[in-house]
């Protein structure tokens, strides 16, 4: 259940930064105009990715231990988006493709 | 001066003041989550568990070896092996009125109950206590200069919050290419993703001293007479209610019974400690130690009657029915992270080097952009140049000087006297080299260079420690991954990762040093990097 909601706050984590077109520009250029609809798109399903992430954890720990991981592993994984946009932008839609085949693969595991 | 400007300035000189300080209060810190572990790795004589601890023999050794060692004890407790503890050990502590009062502990083989000599080390415990207790200076000081730095953390903390203009936009940003703009956005990645343990750990930090800098506020209860302050800390801190031993001389049932019992009637439990109250008495209580598996605690206990093997109730614990002692402690937990396993330790750890990350990217980016004003402006300022090499000696020395405490610990002469001290004496000692040398070094070197050569020394003396251990220990890396030990194994591969690091910063200084030299050749005006 803990690698499932790390993964999920993963995907948020891109998900929230292709919000930006600053990021888009970098990881989808084809794609660095979109419709103001497909941003609150983006944005919206990378806070409930980050919502669900805390609901696992919180209902899988409990309340105090879920915020601890919870906060503990945001960090991470933002600054791992921040370094992949950095380092290798374009990795990031396959990264994103990847994390969306993979999740469901945990739900049994889990 | 406007609001935004005046926090910029109150940002600025906090964190510059403070920072260095505030530098070593989280690198040392951040070693503490995983002091267990140093500590193993620097006492080689212990040998490894070679299979299945055998609680059957073993814990009935402890419990003989107790007898023997500690027959007047008021209280033992045997320490049992489990997960990143590797240690099986006896703890004992005598009564004041005899001669070797207080308490006292031996290292038990854990493959054979036989007792070990191991060498004396201040482990990885000197670090994490160096986080707050510092070094050569008095305790109380030392509580004060770090519960004053975590107040300017604490101030930086916000003021960089209202500073930061586009917070959300630049969330994700990290512009490494662009200069001063790649330190700052490095300074504000390191700052901003971590800031939920940011201010859990200052603000935790400041109320676990706050009898040291919060002293207004005990004192008008108790006065500042030093034993009425005893007697506050006695009834606050009191974990326990004792039970008064009889006096009466029984025979206990042994422990190994009350360790199947705890594992018949709670399968899935992992038992941490067996204490003993009052041993060898009428009124002895036998405690169990489970690790817990959700919550902040590190142990839930249950108790027994030595000589009948009745249930006893529960100790009761300081912070029951008290709101403010409830959340001293919680805040003492979520600081120390003892409750944490093996990923939320590693999260803790990794967030503690972001701490660091933080303030040395801070204190880097102050100097960067002064450099660049002062060159363009031809001015040459001491302070600047001060800082400069502060920067260098301290957020590259400090590593090195830990580096070398590591050396120290298996180079100094195993029977040397007050060998721990001197453990101690060399990371200062080579700290106080790493501090000198920028300014040494640049009467005739640039600023680059000197980076250069210490985070070539730092690269070279972390891949070093592996080898280090394999020719003063029989258990190296090799061996130690073959066994699968991953807290011997662990310590070495971190510390041929810290190399690489190391190595990595070796190359980009290097590499931006050239693109600044061929840059310079165009147009010598030109920023220069570090």
């Amino acid at each position: 259940m803990t690698a499932l909601a790390c993964l999920l706050s993963l995907l948020g984590c891109m998900a929230l930064s292709l919000s930006k077109k600053r990021h888009r520009k970098e990881a989808l250029p084809r794609y660095k105009n979109l419709s103001d609809s497909k941003v609150r798109c983006l944005l919206l399903s990378g806070f409930i990715c980050q919502l669900v992430f805390a609901a696992i954890l919180i209902e899988s720990k409990g309340v105090a231990l879920g915020l601890v991981y919870g906060f503990g592993w945001f960090s991470i994984a933002a600054f791992s988006q921040a370094l992949l946009l950095s380092f290798r932008p374009r990795w990031t839609p396959p990264a994103l493709v990847a994390l969306v085949i993979v999740a469901p693969l945990l739900l049994p595991a889990s | 001066m406007n609001f935004r400007h005046s926090m910029t300035w109150l940002h600025t000189w906090s964190g510059l003041l403070l920072g260095w300080l505030l530098y070593l209060m989280f690198v040392t810190g951040t070693t503490g989550y995983f002091d267990v572990e140093i500590t193993r790795w620097m006492q080689p004589e212990i040998p490894v568990q070679s299979e299945q601890f055998d609680t059957n023999t073993l814990i009935p050794k402890a419990e003989q070896r107790l007898r023997e060692v500690a027959p007047k004890a008021e209280e033992y407790f045997i320490e049992l092996p489990q997960g990143r503890y590797p240690y099986f050990m006896i703890w004992w502590h005598n009564p004041d009125t005899i001669d070797e009062a207080g308490w006292h502990s031996e290292i038990l083989d854990p493959n054979t109950g036989v007792p070990i000599t191991a060498r004396e080390t201040a482990g990885g415990e000197f670090l994490y206590r160096l986080h707050y207790v510092l070094h050569y200076i008095p305790k109380a000081l030392a509580y004060w200069l770090t519960s004053l730095a975590a107040m300017f953390m604490l101030v930086a903390l916000v003021t960089g919050v209202v500073i930061h203009r586009r917070i959300f936009k630049d969330f994700f940003t990290f512009r490494r290419t662009k200069k001063q703009t790649s330190w700052l956005d490095m300074h504000n990645l390191f700052g901003v993703l971590p800031i939920p343990f940011y201010l859990m750990i200052t603000y935790s930090g400041l109320i676990l001293l706050m009898f040291s800098t919060m002293l207004p506020i005990p004192a008008s209860t108790f006065g500042l007479n030093p034993e009425k302050f005893k007697q506050m800390y006695n009834t606050v801190f009191t974990e326990a209610a004792h039970r008064d031993a009889a006096g009466i001389a029984a025979d206990s049932i042994p422990l190994l019974d009350f360790y199947q019992r705890t594992q018949t009637e709670n399968k899935d439990a992992v038992i941490v400690h067996i204490a003993v109250e009052n041993p060898g008495d009428k009124h002895a209580l036998v405690e169990i130690g489970i690790q817990p598996k959700t919550g902040l605690d590190n142990a839930d206990t249950t108790r027994y009657q030595a000589t009948n093997g009745e249930a006893y109730p529960a100790a009761s614990h300081y912070s029951d029915g008290s709101a403010p002692m409830a959340f001293y402690e919680t805040m003492e937990k979520l600081h120390e992270g003892l409750f944490a396993g093996p990923l939320l330790r590693w999260l803790y750890f990794l967030s503690g080097l972001m701490g660091a990350a933080m303030v040395a990217t801070g204190t880097i980016f102050w100097a960067v952009k002064r450099r660049y004003a002062h060159d363009k402006a031809g001015i040459e300022s001491r302070g600047l140049r001060l800082v400069e090499g502060l920067n260098v000696g301290i957020v590259v020395g400090l590593p090195i000087a830990i580096a070398a405490y590591f050396f120290a610990n298996r180079l100094l002469p195993a029977a040397l006297e007050s060998r721990a001290e001197w453990e101690a004496h060399s990371l200062f000692l080579v700290w106080f080299i790493a501090l000198i040398h920028p300014f040494v070094r640049r009467a005739n070197a640039s600023l680059s260079s000197v980076w250069t050569e210490q985070l070539s020394v730092a690269a070279l003396i972390y891949a070093l420690i592996p080898l280090l251990n394999m020719m003063t220990s029989d258990y190296h890396l090799i061996k130690a991954l073959r066994h699968g030990d991953w807290v011997l194994a662990g310590f070495d591969l971190f510390m041929l990762l810290a190399a690489f690091c190391f190595a990595c910063a070796v190359y980009r200084v290097n590499k931006n040093n050239k693109i600044d030299e061929t840059a310079a050749t165009v147009n010598p005006t030109n920023e220069v990097r570090v």
